[in-house]
């Protein structure tokens, strides 16, 4: 039953990844493929804090989103001035940076080996060590955050954000102030980022650079092309989707060898799916690209 | 009467083709102001300059005493300045009731510190524009059509629409550029109606217009402007028998 859990904590990570990306490639509009990288940075803060002291759960996760979010705001206020392509080239170059700092700086991150014997912390005395006490904590954590999303989609902040994802110009000449708003939204994505990297780095005691490279952050903007731009749900369905049906593979029979070829083929397939009969994503408002071609 | 706002001298050239030359006006408070002039002249320029979208090369704009140049555009429409589009700009994907929602002022619930922590702040404000908003779509004849996307609604309609949002945004100066140009009659005599009533909203207006019959009813005073340059100002029948006016209208 161990299994069962394990992907479920692994799920609710993704979906925390997923609805955070999406509300940057949704209802931001923008397309970011650095979310891996906030989701590190929350990683390796947490790892530090857990294995140089005896930080609290709460302070673990306090830290982690603080560093994400900081981070995120770091790379949104010089990079928000970047439109389309060249947005995503600027996150890439983030992406990287922060790929190479985790392998090559060694004294602070143990470079390529990485950082393990990471406990999970405590808070009022329980600690989260037991595969069902984490999915609780998991769990609890997804939900907090999904809410989050969604309570800010669904405000007049979300509703702005929507117009300016259809025309920045107009929504301007509104009075709406779109560096503001932008670089709000974008950093408490990376934010929530951070807190799915607290959690994975405590679930499973080590982490290593290889978790969180580009193509880290191209699996979790799959998510949200395949379940759906600027829905939560969608993101949610997206994640499941992903996540689920290479697992599935184990039970179809398929070594492991193989299987994990097949995992690539198979979001290969998803995507190029996707792009023909639903540009939309399965639950999606809208297709990616759309908007652009309009006028 | 009092001046709202003005412009002295404002230039601004594109590669060589002047699009406004030492221009200056003034618009004053409850007044609607007509501007006229054949393609090219300047015109929609001159609304660029004014909310911010274009820097001027020389001259200055204020608008109640404060200076417009230099200033981001979304600080100028929160001055009270709102705008419409001559290629008519909406955000076409959200309903017709949420474009008005959108362009109302000091929303407590665009600020995320209030939608996370006050919440029932939030709320209350955003039904309190509701209910402003759908008055705002009844007298315009929309209310039926807010739950329709706007991409959904006739160009007429669409243009009534982001006339609605400039009275939402409760801005004291309207830059309406071509207000009726191409739609059926009785949806202009609409959009004109409620033009005509701007004064009586305290509100003023520079209307944008080639229909000059549309202009005459509604316009307390008229600019003729051509390549740039104010060319005659005065009422609306002065400038319009002024034979400048007419060898261009002619042409």
């Amino acid at each position: 039953m161990n299994y069962g859990l394990h992907i479920m904590i692994v799920l609710c990570i993704y979906m925390m990844l997923a609805t955070s990306l999406n509300l940057i490639a949704g209802t931001l509009g923008v397309i970011s493929i650095a979310h891996a990288a906030f989701y590190a940075i929350g990683a390796y803060t947490t790892a530090l804090l857990r294995t140089q002291g005896d930080a609290s759960l709460v302070a673990v996760l306090v830290m982690s989103i603080i560093t994400a979010g900081v981070a995120g705001m770091a790379l949104a206020i010089p990079a928000i001035r970047l439109r389309n392509l060249y947005f995503l080239i600027g996150t890439l170059a983030f992406q990287i940076l922060i790929q190479n700092l985790a392998m090559n700086w060694t004294p602070v991150t143990g470079g390529a080996i990485g950082i393990s014997g990471i406990t999970p912390g405590s808070v009022f005395g329980w600690r989260p060590d037991a595969p069902t006490e984490f999915l609780l904590l998991a769990l609890a954590v997804l939900l907090g955050t999904t809410f989050i999303v969604y309570l800010l989609t669904n405000s007049p902040a979300g509703r702005t954000l929507r117009a300016m994802r259809e025309d920045e110009l107009y929504s301007a000449s509104r009075g709406k102030n779109i560096g503001r708003y932008k670089i709000q939204a974008f950093s408490i994505a990376c934010a929530i980022a951070g807190l799915a990297g607290s959690l994975h780095a405590q679930y499973t005691s080590f982490i290593t650079p290889t978790g969180f490279t580009v193509m880290e952050s191209v699996f979790i903007l799959s998510m949200v092309v395949l379940g759906g731009r600027g829905s939560v749900w969608g993101a949610l369905l997206g994640a499941a989707v992903l996540v689920l049906i290479p697992e599935s593979l184990r039970f179809l029979g398929f070594p492991t060898a193989i299987a994990a070829e097949l995992r690539m083929l198979l979001y290969g397939l998803a995507l190029v799916a996707c792009m023909l009969w639903r540009p939309q994503g399965l639950i999606g408002e809208y297709a990616f690209g759309r908007e652009a071609k309009q006028k | 009467m009092t001046s709202l706002a003005s412009a002295q001298s404002l230039s601004k050239h594109f590669n060589g083709v002047v699009a406004l030359a030492d221009f200056s006006c003034t618009v004053s408070e409850n007044e609607i102001l007509g501007l006229l002039g054949p393609n090219g002249a300047g015109k929609t320029t001159l609304f660029n300059v004014l909310t911010g979208l274009l820097a001027p090369d020389s001259g200055a704009a204020d608008f109640k005493g404060n200076a417009l140049t230099g200033r981001t555009v979304h600080k100028i429409a929160n001055l009270g300045i709102a705008r419409t589009f001559q290629n008519l700009r909406l955000i076409r994907r959200i309903t017709v009731l949420e474009n008005v929602l959108l362009c109302f002022k000091n929303q407590p619930g665009e600020n995320l510190i209030n939608v996370f922590f006050r919440p029932g702040l939030c709320k209350r404000h955003e039904a309190g524009i509701r209910e402003k908003a759908e008055v705002l779509l009844g007298t315009a004849a929309l209310l039926e059509k807010s739950n329709d996307l706007a991409d959904n609604l006739s160009y007429g309609q669409q243009k009534l629409l982001s006339l609605v949002c400039c009275l939402a945004a409760d801005a004291e100066l309207l830059l309406l550029d071509e207000p009726v140009a191409g739609i059926a009659p009785e949806m202009a005599e609409r959009i004109l109606a409620i033009i005509a009533d701007l004064p009586n909203l305290g509100k003023s207006a520079i209307v944008i217009e080639h229909d000059i019959d549309a202009l005459k009813g509604i316009a307390h005073r008229m600019i003729f402007m051509d390549a740039g340059r104010k060319i005659c100002e005065g009422a609306p029948d002065e400038v319009l028998n002024d034979p400048r006016v007419i060898e261009a209208y002619l042409d």
